[in-house]
């Protein structure tokens, strides 16, 4: 009895200590040019509008995210657009660069979610160039869709299961264009697909995507905006339960306009994909179809 | 265990119900549900078809676009051309419809959305 006491204490402590992480300290500036706005405004579209594209306005603003396990909390994308309060007026174009990398924000406070270690640095420039355009979507809105809040198993996971930032690797370079799967390969990391589209939220390994368990296999338990429970779909090009029957111009509806096979319709939490370019719809399907099929039924 | 006692016992009384009922009740049973649910041509059943609840919630209030607000901004011709191609609208985040909901079943879903945003 005394024993249980002491170790719930000790994780008491543990979840309510708040980790400080080394912040960057580079002085970085992105140089602006219409060419590099246009680039980061489909990439970030693709990459961060999902999640921080707020439905309603059309901006950055942020937006619920439903599809979050309750059991963590509740959990809400930031403000992207550039007002100074609850924007990202106040961040440094390095410090936007070492969020993005490695999941640490400038208070030194670690953000488990939208990692993306392997972005090339041309591409993060882009994201950077298009964030502090004029572009309305990025307009500074004082608008607050909400705070996040972690419950106590999510502080729990947050603090002791998944609580490892990732290096900050730069000179990261995009694949070559003429590639189409390596480009597929890498979209796919970038993008986030298999975030959603694997097993766990918890095993993903973001460094080396492949290693991620049950990677591109689907099967990852979700919530619709609705409250309906569901499972992601397997994307491996498996015939009975992945999209091995799937042509390439049926996958490419599907990503871009929410229409999958037979005219099915995609939910929630999966996203839009209308801005992504042709090519890099075909890369992505491409690489998919090297993978190997894994018969996995996910329900859908 | 006892659980497992439960098993036999259900079959038992599923047999039991199905041989003693008396069939004609049991066909009306079945009418009256089926009356029922044709009422609404089934504007719930499409709006169910093509996944709108789950963005929109059973009741049309659902956290990714609230159809109320909706049905008060735009006439039909317009939340029909909204369906068809809602990035002609600024949402980037809805499926275009066109040519997945054919012409008459978008009236009767329309309808049904009108009547989901009148009945609090």
């Amino acid at each position: 009895m005394k024993k249980s006491i002491i170790v719930l204490v000790v994780i008491i402590v543990i979840v309510s200590c708040r980790t400080v992480f080394p912040v960057t300290t580079e002085q970085v500036r992105i140089p602006q040019s219409d060419d590099l706005v246009e680039r980061g405004r489909i990439l970030t579209l693709s990459a961060c509008g999902p999640c921080h594209l707020n439905s309603t306005t059309n901006s950055f603003i942020g937006e619920r995210m439903y599809d979050m396990p309750r059991i963590l909390g509740k959990f809400y994308a930031s403000n992207l657009t550039q007002d100074t309060t609850h924007g990202i007026a106040r961040y440094s174009d390095a410090e936007i660069a070492y969020l993005v990398k490695t999941g640490i924000n400038r208070e030194g406070r670690y953000i488990p979610f939208m990692l993306r270690p392997n972005i090339a640095d041309e591409d993060l420039e882009a994201i950077i160039a298009f964030l502090r355009s004029d572009n309305p979507e990025v307009h500074a809105s004082d608008s607050v869709v909400g705070n996040s809040t972690y419950s106590f198993i999510g502080k729990l996971g947050f603090t002791i299961v998944n609580n490892k930032p990732m290096p900050y690797r730069t000179g990261i370079i995009k694949p070559p264009a003429d590639s189409t799967l390596s480009n597929g390969k890498y979209l796919v990391d970038i993008l986030g697909c298999f975030h959603c589209h694997s097993s766990s939220l918890s095993r993903i390994n973001y460094l080396h995507p492949e290693q991620t368990k049950g990677y591109m296999q689907g099967g990852l338990k979700m919530r619709g905006a609705d409250g309906d429970r569901f499972r992601a779909s397997n994307l491996t090009p498996d015939f009975a339960t992945g999209i091995g029957t799937y042509s390439a111009a049926e996958f490419a509806r599907a990503v871009k306009t929410g229409i999958a096979k037979n005219d099915k319709v995609l939910r929630y939490p999966m996203r839009i994909y209308s801005d992504l370019p042709d090519d890099q719809v075909q890369a992505i399907y491409s690489y998919l179809m090297t993978l190997n099929p894994v018969y996995h039924k996910t329900g859908r | 265990m006892r659980t497992i006692h439960f098993i036999p016992a259900g079959i038992t009384l599923f047999f039991f119900l199905s041989f003693t009922l008396d069939t004609q009740s049991f066909l009306l049973i079945n009418n009256h549900f089926n009356d029922h649910t044709t009422k609404q041509t089934d504007g719930k059943t499409l709006y169910y078809k093509y996944n709108c609840k789950s963005c929109h919630g059973k009741s049309g209030t659902g956290p990714m676009g609230n159809l109320r607000k909706a049905v008060e901004k735009y006439t039909d011709d317009q939340m029909r051309a909204y369906i068809r191609k809602p990035s002609d609208f600024n949402n980037k985040k809805m499926p275009a419809f066109a040519n997945v909901i054919p012409d008459k079943d978008l009236t009767v879903l329309i309808q049904y959305v009108r009547e989901l945003a009148v009945s609090r």
